[in-house]
């Protein structure tokens, strides 16, 4: 039985003034895993190069088993997979409905009920002509147009930028219902921490082209925290585990609180109080930190 | 077969989609070809013989060379009329579409190929048809030089060399950036300078005139073998344009 979704190895994109990887990269069936980093860190291109929308420079990738390099193999991984990733600007001057009949006959496994469905939760006019669009409006259709043909994996490339509120929520409700419904995973590349605290698994940080971290999402429950203590010393201020320190009021934060604690402990310094971080702060310091 | 079926289903898409586009190019084309026409019923002779010098042969050489390509794709589209369009890449981001559809690089190729060959007939059909009307009616003149065998001859000739020149405009449209498809034609314009250029200093004659003289001399072989060289261009024109899709970057 195929566990695992996507295997890229050694990956590798170079621009004039960007390079990507060497990048590898594993997902297993049944995952959520987040691409976090900040802009330009290389989020989209990884996903366009998973899409060969973009042609690599180095690197093996094998996607739902198959084989990256095979046209055959390309068509077939291709109808199960999902990708939203603002393409559709070509279609300006086509209705929705239009671009619909058109995408959907690649797809056999099209799900006309779901699209349907879609459209009307997420009061889309499908006789609208994509160009009238907005921008969160043109988000959600090609959020739909991921959805309809039931993929296997979804590549979401920051998926709720620009939509309004109520709709984000409804897309995460989406994507929840979307993993209950078989052996499915999704790769999301977000800068949303709600979809990071509500949807995902794992947590891959990017930073110039290449993935810097990878956590568990319940890693870094357990083991991010702030220390407040009564001094720091040296060996404190160099250990492998501490972020950041400041001297007053002294504390600590650190990747791996238990570990931090033995140290603290060690050099008779005493803990007055110790804090977990929440999601929004761990990133800001993974992605402050590259 | 599914490979041809798939295709012509995307043809018959971008038809639907560009139908504006189409009608126009269509009506340039008759347009040209009246304004063709007319040219060749007040051309008093062509020159066989070395030494020829004629301003008109020239100028004609340049009208049918240079406006070879534009019939083979839609001319009269967005991208072609305005460089600001051109610039934003929007048959490089259709293509970024049908990228990341389950589409063979195969089919995609064969499509724009196959769109190509479908818009040179509708077109040449255009010009050819608006241009032989006029030479019809005012045949007095061309036909004293040129007999109608020959004529359909010289027709089937260029049909055959617009097709040897047309898959360069898949491979433009759909393989290099946007701004290209204001600045290739410029350069194809400096080809078409050279290759007059040769022709004047080597043989003395335009390229029209060699054309007719080969036809006079070798008939429908000539019509035969430009037809044939016009049906391997456009084979290994979308094996170039088939590499190229999967080699370029879309975005």
């Amino acid at each position: 039985m195929q566990t695992k979704v996507l295997e890229v190895t050694g990956l590798e994109k170079r621009f004039k003034k960007f390079h990507l990887g060497p990048m590898d990269f594993e997902l297993e069936q049944g995952m959520i895993v987040g691409l976090v980093g900040a802009n330009g860190s290389g989020k989209s291109t990884f996903l366009r190069l998973l899409m060969k929308l973009m042609r690599e420079d180095g690197g093996v990738v094998k996607i739902l088993g198959m084989n990256w390099k095979e046209e055959e193999e390309e068509v077939i991984y291709k109808k199960k997979i999902g990708y939203a990733g603002e393409l559709l600007e070509s279609f300006d001057s086509t209705t929705i409905k239009d671009i619909k009949f058109f995408i959907s006959h690649f797809f056999p496994t099209w799900n006309e009920e779901k699209f349907t469905r879609l459209v009307e939760r997420y009061r889309i006019d499908i006789d609208e002509k994509f160009s009238k669009c907005s921008k969160g409006t043109k988000k959600k259709i090609d959020f739909i147009f991921a959805m309809a043909h039931e993929p296997q994996l979804l590549l979401l490339d920051e998926p709720t930028s620009g939509v309004d509120i109520v709709s984000q929520k409804k897309m995460k409700e989406d994507l929840i219902r979307f993993m209950e419904e078989g052996e499915r995973s999704i790769v999301l590349a977000t800068h949303t921490v709600d979809e990071i605290n509500q949807l995902c698994d794992q947590i891959m940080v990017m930073d110039q082209g290449r993935i810097t971290q990878s956590f568990y999402k319940d890693e870094i429950h357990d083991h991010w925290g702030r220390v407040w203590v009564s001094h720091i010393t040296n060996n404190v201020k160099n250990h492998p585990n501490v972020i950041r320190f400041e001297v007053n009021p002294a504390q600590i934060v650190t990747n791996h609180v238990s570990n931090v604690e033995d140290v603290l402990q060690a050099e008779q310094i005493t803990i007055n109080q110790t804090q977990r971080l929440s999601m929004e702060e761990v990133l800001e310091y993974l992605i402050e930190q590259e | 077969m599914k490979l041809f079926k798939d295709a012509f289903w995307l043809v018959k898409m971008e038809y639907k989609q560009q139908w504006i586009a189409v009608i126009s190019t269509f009506i340039m084309c008759l347009i040209v070809g009246l304004f063709m026409g007319t040219f060749l019923s007040g051309f008093t002779s062509f020159h066989f013989e070395v030494n020829s010098t004629s301003f008109d042969s020239y100028f004609l050489d340049f009208l049918f060379l240079g406006l070879a390509p534009s019939f083979a794709t839609l001319s009269m589209a967005k991208p072609y009329l305005s460089y600001r369009v051109a610039k934003h890449n929007p048959y490089g981001k259709r293509m970024a579409v049908l990228r990341s559809l389950p589409i063979s690089v195969s089919v995609l190729a064969l499509s724009r190929t196959l769109f190509m060959l479908c818009t040179l007939v509708i077109m040449s059909f255009a010009f050819f048809g608006a241009m032989s009307i006029i030479i019809l009616i005012f045949s007095n003149n061309i036909l004293e030089w040129m007999t109608i065998g020959d004529y359909v001859i010289f027709v089937f000739v260029w049909f055959g060399f617009m097709l040897t020149i047309g898959g360069l405009n898949p491979y433009v449209e759909y393989g290099m950036k946007g701004k290209m498809l204001h600045f290739i034609p410029f350069i194809y314009m400096g080809f078409v300078i050279i290759i007059e250029i040769i022709f004047f200093t080597f043989f003395n004659q335009s390229v029209i005139e060699a054309i007719l003289q080969l036809i006079k001399s070798y008939g429908f072989i000539v019509a035969i073998v430009s037809i044939l060289i016009g049906i391997v261009s456009c084979y290994e024109w979308n094996k170039i344009l088939k590499r190229r899709l999967e080699k370029r970057d879309y975005i």
